[in-house]
C-alpha cells in the first residue's frame, strides 16, 4: 500500500492534467458549435449542463460568476473561445454597406470598401456581424458609429442613409447564360447629422 | 491492460525525447506570420483600434463586448490608459503598440530573447484582436493558437540566436515532445470538427459552396468566368475539401500517409490563399501544419522504442 501506481513525475502529472485540462474545453466547444449548426440538441446540452452546475457547491452565484469569468479569459487566452465550423456547413451571404449622404443641394452615394486584401477582409467580418446580428439596436449602433466617421468627411450634411444589403448570387449555369448578381438591401436605417452627429431619424 | 501499461504508453506518447525542429519552425513561421499581419494593417491601425474619431467604430464598442464575457481578456485600452498615465496621446500609444508587435516578431524570426518576444507577442496581438473584436475573422484565432503554444515551449530552441549567443542548456526533450504532442492533436481537433460541420452542409456535396466561396466578395479574386467554365469540377473539389479536413486525424498520423496528407492540406491552404486572397490564413496554417508535423521529430534514442511506430 502507498505505492504510485502512476510511473510519473510530478511535471509530468502536471503536464498530462494540462493537456486534459485543455482538450475537455477544446472538445466542449467543438462539440457545442457544431451541435448549434444542427440545432435543438445543443439547447439540450446547455439545459443539462445547467442542471449539473446548478447544484451545489457551485450554487453560490457570486463564486460561480468569478470561475465562469476566469475559464472565458482562459479559452480567449489560449485561443479557443470558438469552435473551427469556418464556412460550414454552408458558405454563408456575403453583406455591404452603402450610405447615402444628403448634402445641401445633392445626395452622394458612398458606397465603402477598402483596396487591400487584408483590409477588406476584416471589413466584411464585420459586415458579416452587421448582417447576422439578430439585435437590431446592436446594428443600429454600429452602423451609427461608421455614420459618425463618414460624417466627419462631409460637415455640411443633414441627413444619412445606410443601407445594408447582401448580394444574391446566380448559379453557374445561370451565370454562363448571362445572369449577374443583384444586389438586394435588407436593412435601412435613416440618421439625422445634428451638429455632426448622426441621431436616428423616427 | 494494466494501469501501468496504459501510464507506460501516455508518457512515451507524449514524452520521448524529440528534437527541437518542429519550435524553431514555429518559432520562423509565427514570426513572420506576426510580421506580415503588422505590415498589412499598418494603414489601417488606427481606423481598426482607435477610440476617437479616427477610428472606424469606436475600439470602446468591442471592449465593451469583451468586457460583458470577462474582465480578465486582455485588450488594447489597458495599454492606453497605462499610456495616459504617462502622458501619451491614444495616437501614440497605438503606434508604440504596433511597433512592439513588429519589434516582437522580429525578435521571434532572429531568435532573440525568444521567451519575452513569444510572452509578449501573444498578449499585444490578442489585446489587438480583441479590441478590434469586430474585424476579427479566423486568422486571429488561429495566430492566438500558435502564438499560446509558442509562448508555453520550451524557448529558445537550438537554432535561435539566444541559444548561440548565450549557450543556453538545450531544451528539455521531453517536453518538446510534450509541446508537439499538444499541437499535433489540436490541429487534428481543428480539422476534424471542420470537416465533420462542412459535411453537414449540402452545398459542400454539390459545389455550390465552392462557387459561393469564389465568387462572393471579398473573396472574389478569380474572374468568375473562368469558375463559370470550370464549374463541372466544383463538386469534386468541395467533397475533397472536408474529406482531406475530416479525415486528417486518421491521416496524418501514419508514416506512409502523413506525407501525402500533409500534402494535400497544405495545398488546400495554397489554394484558398491564392484563389481568395486570404494570404494570412493560409501562411499561418501551413506554418502550423509544417511545424506540427513536417519535421522529423523522432530522435534516434525515441526511433529504437518499439511503441514509436509514430512520430
Amino acid at each position: 500500500m502507498g505505492e504510485n501506481p502512476l510511473p510519473w513525475s510530478g511535471r509530468t502529472a502536471c503536464c498530462i492534467a494540462f493537456f486534459t485540462f485543455q482538450s475537455i474545453l477544446l472538445l466542449g466547444v467543438s462539440v457545442k458549435e457544431a451541435l448549434q449548426l444542427v440545432g435543438t440538441p445543443s439547447e439540450m446540452v446547455t439545459a443539462a449542463a445547467r442542471d449539473i452546475v446548478g447544484a451545489k457547491p457551485f450554487n453560490d452565484s457570486g463564486g460561480w460568476t468569478r470561475i465562469k469569468e476566469v475559464l472565458v479569459a482562459y479559452l480567449h487566452l489560449a485561443g479557443i473561445e470558438s469552435g473551427y465550423s469556418f464556412f460550414a456547413p454552408n458558405v454563408p451571404r456575403s453583406y455591404d454597406l452603402a450610405f447615402e449622404v444628403y448634402l445641401p443641394g445633392r445626395i452622394e452615394y458612398v458606397p465603402l470598401s477598402f483596396a487591400r486584401s487584408e483590409e477588406s477582409l476584416r471589413w466584411f467580418s464585420l459586415m458579416d456581424y452587421v448582417g447576422q446580428t439578430a439585435s437590431d439596436p446592436v446594428r443600429q449602433v454600429v452602423l451609427k458609429l461608421i455614420a459618425h466617421s463618414i460624417g466627419q468627411q462631409y460637415p455640411t450634411a443633414t441627413r444619412m442613409r445606410a443601407s445594408v444589403g447582401t448580394m444574391v448570387l446566380p448559379t453557374p449555369a445561370e451565370f454562363r447564360q448571362g445572369k449577374r448578381g443583384s444586389r438586394r438591401v435588407l436593412y435601412a436605417y435613416d440618421f439625422r447629422m445634428d451638429s455632426g452627429a448622426p441621431a436616428t431619424s423616427p | 491492460m494494466t494501469l501501468g501499461t496504459a501510464a507506460f504508453r501516455i508518457e512515451a506518447f507524449f514524452f520521448a525525447p524529440a528534437t527541437d525542429n518542429w519550435l524553431a519552425l514555429l518559432r520562423l513561421g509565427l514570426g513572420s506570420q506576426l510580421a506580415c499581419y503588422c505590415l498589412a494593417l499598418n494603414s489601417s491601425w488606427s481606423l481598426f483600434l482607435s477610440g476617437t474619431e479616427q477610428g472606424l467604430i469606436t475600439r470602446e464598442f468591442a471592449e465593451v463586448m469583451v468586457s460583458s464575457q470577462s474582465p480578465f481578456i486582455p485588450r488594447i485600452s489597458w495599454l492606453i490608459i497605462a499610456g495616459n498615465w504617462v502622458g501619451l496621446e491614444e495616437q501614440t500609444s497605438l503606434t508604440l503598440v504596433w511597433f512592439a508587435l513588429f519589434l516582437a516578431a522580429c525578435c521571434l524570426v532572429a531568435g532573440f530573447c525568444c521567451r519575452t518576444a513569444a510572452c509578449s507577442a501573444w498578449l499585444l496581438h490578442l489585446g489587438v484582436a480583441k479590441s478590434a473584436g469586430l474585424f476579427s475573422y479566423g486568422v486571429d484565432n488561429l495566430m492566438t493558437i500558435g502564438l499560446f503554444y509558442l509562448m508555453l515551449s520550451p524557448l529558445p530552441d537550438g537554432h535561435a540566436l539566444d541559444a548561440r549567443r548565450w549557450r543556453r542548456r538545450p531544451s528539455d526533450p521531453r517536453m518538446l515532445r510534450f509541446f508537439c504532442r499538444v499541437l499535433q492533436l489540436h490541429l487534428c481537433l481543428i480539422y476534424f470538427f471542420g470537416g465533420l460541420t462542412k459535411c453537414l452542409g449540402r452545398g459542400w456535396w454539390d459545389g455550390s459552396n465552392i462557387w459561393r466561396a469564389l465568387t462572393r466578395p471579398p473573396f472574389n479574386v478569380i474572374s468568375p468566368d473562368i469558375i463559370a467554365s470550370w464549374s463541372f469540377w466544383l463538386p469534386a473539389i468541395g467533397i475533397a475539401t472536408w474529406i482531406v479536413e475530416l479525415a486528417y486525424p486518421a491521416m496524418i498520423w501514419p508514416a506512409r500517409t502523413r506525407p501525402i496528407w500533409l500534402t494535400l492540406t497544405c495545398a488546400m491552404h495554397l489554394a484558398i490563399g491564392f484563389a481568395m486572397g486570404m494570404y494570412l490564413f493560409a501562411f499561418v496554417m501551413i506554418v502550423l501544419n509544417v511545424a506540427a508535423f513536417g519535421t522529423n521529430t523522432r530522435s534516434a534514442v525515441a526511433a529504437s522504442h518499439p511503441t514509436n511506430a509514430l512520430s
